[in-house]
């Protein structure tokens, strides 16, 4: 099954929850974590896992062929990310880290003088522990767009499948492009909250964003004895969505979670047990 | 008017309980204006218990839309659209617009000009004053709408709008977590960034990924540790760690529960208990220094 | 010379912007021997873009075919392209597009080597608009 693992909101404990389950059910059958929270992935340091990069992530960027070029601008013209300056008189100038690979240029060049070539987005990496695998991928610092790093992690899990039965997707917070193309294509989203106004107002805006996506969801309160439990049980009853776990602020939680090994708690093992 | 930013790569380090006790703490002594950029999550605005003057939907994205009679199905659009947002329908291509960037490509190559680019209506820019005096604006995405840059962008020049208005002299940004295009619009030209990071494995990771976007953009920087205690040694390795970049650690804040109960009664911290104002203050008066 | 000053207003007796790539007009004037001319005033249609706001700024001075830009904060990539095109930096002080005409005229103003990030000054004091 492919489970998204996400929330909205940052620092309630998606990872922790993501690693821990994926723990558990490597256990007793062959499970893939995947780390998508391109921009800071942390699930192989939460499990102290070594990875090795095995893929450069590339993004097609315009070839100027100049000796085609009859400098009509065209191509500046298109381009709404800034990428290529024209100078009535002059070639038309480049700027690799504005362009997203529309395209457009290459396009519009009205004597076909632009063809593709590629520069790095991010990086793929893989690494094994605890009984399961580990995919993450990392977005290069400065590039804007996580969402094309997502999907070229997701091309990379599907070109190598290795039949695995659980998928267990770490997303990153927040509801924007990258965390949409986590989101598509999983069949179940585990909504990791907190009980505070804060964890309820983006846990309300995930829910949204999951019923327009078609994913079915379920809500795990996470330090739930700190804070007022009924903020959320109120969005539980108004999404009819239903809370599966709860997972008190436990020392022993926090513990594991500094020094970088699984979280083995009872209430993993119940979320799991209502999940199947 | 000077613009701080505070980020953390990492969510839920603490940036916007950062955010809204600086606010507090500073708008004792001058004159200060609150933005918050989160706006796939905006939460600034519910802590400072803000009452909204202004509303406005605003339109910084653009989509592509077929105009199904003049579609001949032949697929083109489908081959050169890089971001997989156009998939092959039974007849007639199928738009995504979730996943829509509305770079044009697609209106450019179609033979039948059946595809057209509109701007859409994908988010909402809130102005409001706290309840503490100063002003606030706020950016939130509209559900499934992509394009958090550009609205941070616009949040920021209404922002520049309400302090210019407000003569404030220091604006607060709240940035989102993570690195990637709604934190570099919030970075961008501003002029100091505070970094909140945390004493764990994830923390630390995230800070140093943060730090590097920092000096992409060669802007002085600061660091408040929050729930310094939870590990003390991992605390010294990050102010360090700091100390070689040259950003200069402006206080740890320690872990306790006041900060949860803080949240949920929707305050401030400094507002919530007193105790918390020394450290804020502290923090405060080294940025103004550093301002000198 | 011709010149490219940012401006937070048109015409020579505005203030000077600090931003070039947001800056809300671009005052082309014509620095040549003991004379200032002012040419024309260019409302910057950058003013609100998410990135490349830099870029689009050098585009629209190089094509007024200017010498020099006369700017407070010049970002990496609008750096290199007016490095490229071989147009030269200066760094604006506080005070009207005028008075910096006239410093860069008597050869005060500072060329500016690498393009910067944000916008502090470093102990200049260079405030910001308002």
């Amino acid at each position: 099954m492919r489970i998204a693992v996400t929330g909205g909101k940052g620092g309630t404990g998606k990872s922790i929850v993501s690693t821990a389950l994926a723990f558990e059910l490597s256990k007793k059958q062959k499970t893939l974590l995947m780390d998508l929270d391109v921009e800071c992935p942390n699930d192989h340091l939460i499990l102290s896992i070594k990875r090795e990069k095995v893929k450069d992530i590339f993004q097609k960027i315009p070839k100027f062929d100049f000796s085609k070029c009859v400098k009509c601008g065209t191509c500046s013209k298109v381009c709404k990310e800034n990428a290529i300056v024209f100078i009535e008189g002059q070639y038309p100038r480049f700027i690799p880290e504005q362009c997203t690979g529309c395209n457009a240029c290459c396009i519009a060049c009205p004597t076909k003088a632009i063809s593709q070539t590629e520069k790095k987005i991010g990086e793929i990496y893989y690494g094994k522990g605890y009984g399961m695998d580990l995919v993450s991928g990392e977005m290069v610092i400065g590039y804007e767009e996580a969402g094309p790093v997502v999907n070229a992690v997701k091309e990379y899990v599907k070109k190598t499948e290795k039949g695995y039965k659980h998928i267990i997707i770490d997303t990153s917070a927040g509801t924007h492009c990258g965390v949409i193309s986590a989101l598509m294509g999983c069949e179940l989203a585990l909504c990791v909250t907190e009980p505070t106004p804060f964890g309820k107002h983006d846990l309300e805006l995930i829910l949204d964003l999951l019923n327009v996506l078609g994913i079915p969801a379920k809500i795990i309160i996470n330090r739930s004895d700190i804070g007022d439990k009924k903020l959320i049980e109120r969005i539980s009853k108004k999404y009819k969505t239903e809370i599966i776990g709860e997972i008190p602020y436990k020392k022993s939680i926090l513990d594991a979670y500094s020094k970088g090994v699984p979280v083995k708690e009872k209430e993993i093992e119940n979320i799991l047990r209502v999940l199947k | 008017m000077r613009v701080i930013n505070i980020l953390s790569g990492k969510g839920g380090t603490g940036k916007t309980m950062v955010s809204s006790s600086l606010l507090w703490t500073m708008s004792r002594k001058k004159r200060v204006v609150g933005i918050d950029c989160d706006v796939d999550a905006a939460n600034l605005g519910m802590v400072l218990g803000v009452k909204i003057t202004r509303r406005k939907e605003i339109e910084t994205s653009e989509k592509a839309f077929l105009i199904e009679e003049k579609c001949t199905g032949c697929f083109k659009c489908v081959d050169v659209c890089n971001f997989s947002a156009i998939e092959k329908g039974d007849k007639k291509p199928v738009f995504n617009r979730f996943l829509c960037e509305g770079c044009g490509s697609c209106e450019l190559v179609c033979p039948e000009n059946a595809i057209e680019i509109k701007t859409v209506k994908n988010a909402w820019i809130t102005e409001g004053a706290s309840r503490y005096g100063f002003p606030v604006v706020s950016g939130q995405l509209k559900m499934g709408e992509s394009g958090s840059g550009k609205i941070v962008t616009e949040v920021r020049r209404t922002g520049e709008r309400v302090a210019k208005e407000n003569k404030s002299e220091i604006m607060i940004i709240d940035s989102a977590a993570g690195i990637s295009c709604p934190v570099i619009a919030s970075v961008r030209n501003t002029d100091y960034v505070i970094a909140v990071s945390e004493p764990t494995p994830s923390g630390f990771n995230d800070l140093k990924r943060a730090i590097k976007l920092v000096e992409f953009f060669k802007i002085p920087c600061g660091l408040i540790i929050n729930k310094f205690d939870i590990n003390k040694e991992l605390t010294r390795k990050i102010e360090n760690f700091a100390k070689e970049k040259g950003i200069s650690v402006l206080g740890r804040i320690p872990y306790h529960k006041d900060f949860v109960d803080a949240a949920v009664n929707l305050k401030p911290v400094v507002v919530y208990k007193k105790k918390y104002r020394e450290i804020f203050e502290n923090i405060a008066e080294k940025i103004y220094s550093w301002f000198e | 010379m011709k010149t490219a000053i940012s401006s937070a207003g048109p015409g020579i007796e505005s203030q000077v912007d600090t931003r070039f790539g947001r800056c809300a007009y671009f005052v082309i004037v014509n620095v040549e021997g003991n004379e200032i001319k002012e040419e024309k005033s260019i409302e910057n249609p950058g003013v609100n873009m998410p990135g490349g706001a830099g870029i689009s700024a050098a585009q629209i001075v190089a094509n007024e075919k200017v010498k020099a830009v006369v700017s407070g904060n010049v970002g990496p990539k609008a750096f290199y392209v007016l490095n490229s095109l071989g147009i030269e930096i200066y760094q604006a002080v506080p005070g009207t597009v005028k008075e910096n005409a006239e410093k860069l005229l008597r050869n005060e103003l500072q060329k500016i080597d690498s393009g910067s990030g944000g916008g502090f000054a470093r102990g200049r004091g260079f405030g910001r608009r308002f």
